[in-house]
């Protein structure tokens, strides 16, 4: 990536630069605006991967992996504005693809991404944050209902964990979730119900005031 | 509403997201209801507590990650691009195969139909044979003798065909005898 960012805000003459005006440029075979889209997606790419793997080696892999598929299948985008959710739901698919794979995948040198906190060994398919102790704040009552919290969200359906970890976790949009989910709004607030439902029932012991 | 109408309803007040005409009706019963309190307050002890003890996401150099999946993408695009290339020349190739190929097909037909002197063709037409008045009693066919179609002569037998009939329809008008009168 020789080439400086370019300034696709004066191009467009808006605030923002739209997904489907990036994808239009991708498509004419300017990458830069490709490179635009993966700035603006990683982040949230990596973290619904993460929530779903509990692994950050497994989401840095899936998450450029989901990329490098998004790319090679842009043109097949039937709406280029909602790329977003298109790409979120290409990553919970390789996302849960890779976790039921896990066990014969191969680790990849995705070390020099992460911090420093990062950097240890994992077990393939475990939590590593159950692992690390480096946040003094945090209690072994909290740590205990992280671990639960996560066992209680692997019961979920799929649909149920992804609508509630994309929405009430990573704050993502309900029509984004949506879209990922190929459902409507009213489906996805559906799916945030039932798993807020069936979550308080597995943790009714550990949710005390 | 039932039960399960209420905490539906309930899980989107909690997230903000129940639609406005609903919002009234449904702090209307929050202000009544015990239940409809308790259930709200569990939702949102479950959100606080998703948002509290969840694993922070992992910290990423991200300009550097970036870089990665643009180089990645590199990567693939040209490779794609060199692929579509091969593919293209592997296309053409096909194509000069297949030209090559019905150019040779043309140029040994031509050869083959230049050095081949196709025999004479006669096709001889006549009168057809009248329908026999009655019935039929006895056929008699008229061919070459042994001995010419032995001579593989059939010339003369085909010059006879044509001033002479093949074959001969006996008929009578009477009933056929049992007995083979030949």
């Amino acid at each position: 990536m020789a080439d400086e960012p370019p300034d696709f805000r004066s191009q467009t003459g808006s605030d923002g630069v739209s997904d489907g005006w990036l994808v239009s440029q991708t498509l004419t075979g300017d990458r830069r605006a490709f490179d635009w889209l993966i700035g603006r997606y990683q982040k949230r790419a990596v973290a619904v991967s993460y929530r779903l793997l509990n692994n950050s080696h497994d989401a840095l892999e899936v998450t450029q992996e989901a990329f490098l598929k998004a790319f090679s299948s842009l043109d097949s985008l039937q709406q280029p504005e909602a790329f977003g959710g298109w790409l979120m739901r290409i990553v919970s698919n390789l996302s849960l693809n890779f976790r039921r794979a896990r066990k014969t995948r191969v680790q990849l040198p995705l070390d020099d991404f992460l911090g420093s906190g990062e950097q240890e060994p994992e077990s393939s398919g475990g939590s590593e944050w159950a692992a690390r102790s480096d946040n003094p704040v945090r209690t072994l009552e909290g740590r205990e209902l992280g671990g639960k919290l996560q066992a209680a969200l692997a019961q979920l359906s799929e649909k149920q964990r992804l609508a509630l970890v994309m929405f009430a976790v990573e704050k993502m949009p309900q029509k984004e979730v949506a879209e990922t989910l190929e459902c409507s709004v009213e489906a996805v607030k559906w799916y945030v119900f039932q798993g807020r439902k069936k979550l308080k029932e597995i943790l009714k012991d550990f949710l005390v005031d | 509403m039932t039960s399960e109408e209420v905490g539906f309803s309930i899980s989107q007040y909690a997230d903000g997201s129940l639609p406005a005409e609903q919002v009234h009706a449904l702090e209307q019963l929050l202000a009544t209801d015990e239940n409809a309190q308790k259930l709200l307050a569990e939702y949102r002890q479950l959100d606080r507590a998703l948002a509290a003890h969840l694993p922070p996401l992992p910290e990423v150099n991200w300009s550097q990650f970036q870089q990665s999946i643009s180089q990645a993408v590199a990567d693939a695009a040209a490779s794609l691009a060199s692929g579509q290339s091969v593919l293209r020349l592997r296309w053409q190739a096909r194509l000069a195969v297949a030209a090559a190929a019905l150019l040779a097909i043309g140029l040994i037909s031509i050869i083959v139909t230049q050095s081949v002197e196709l025999a004479p063709i006669s096709q001889i037409t006549g009168p057809k044979a009248e329908a026999p008045s009655g019935q039929v009693i006895a056929e008699v066919e008229i061919g070459p003798s042994p001995r010419l179609a032995e001579s593989g002569q059939s010339w003369e037998y085909a010059e006879s065909a044509i001033t002479r009939p093949t074959r001969v329809a006996i008929a009578a008008g009477v009933a056929p005898v049992d007995r083979n009168p030949y």
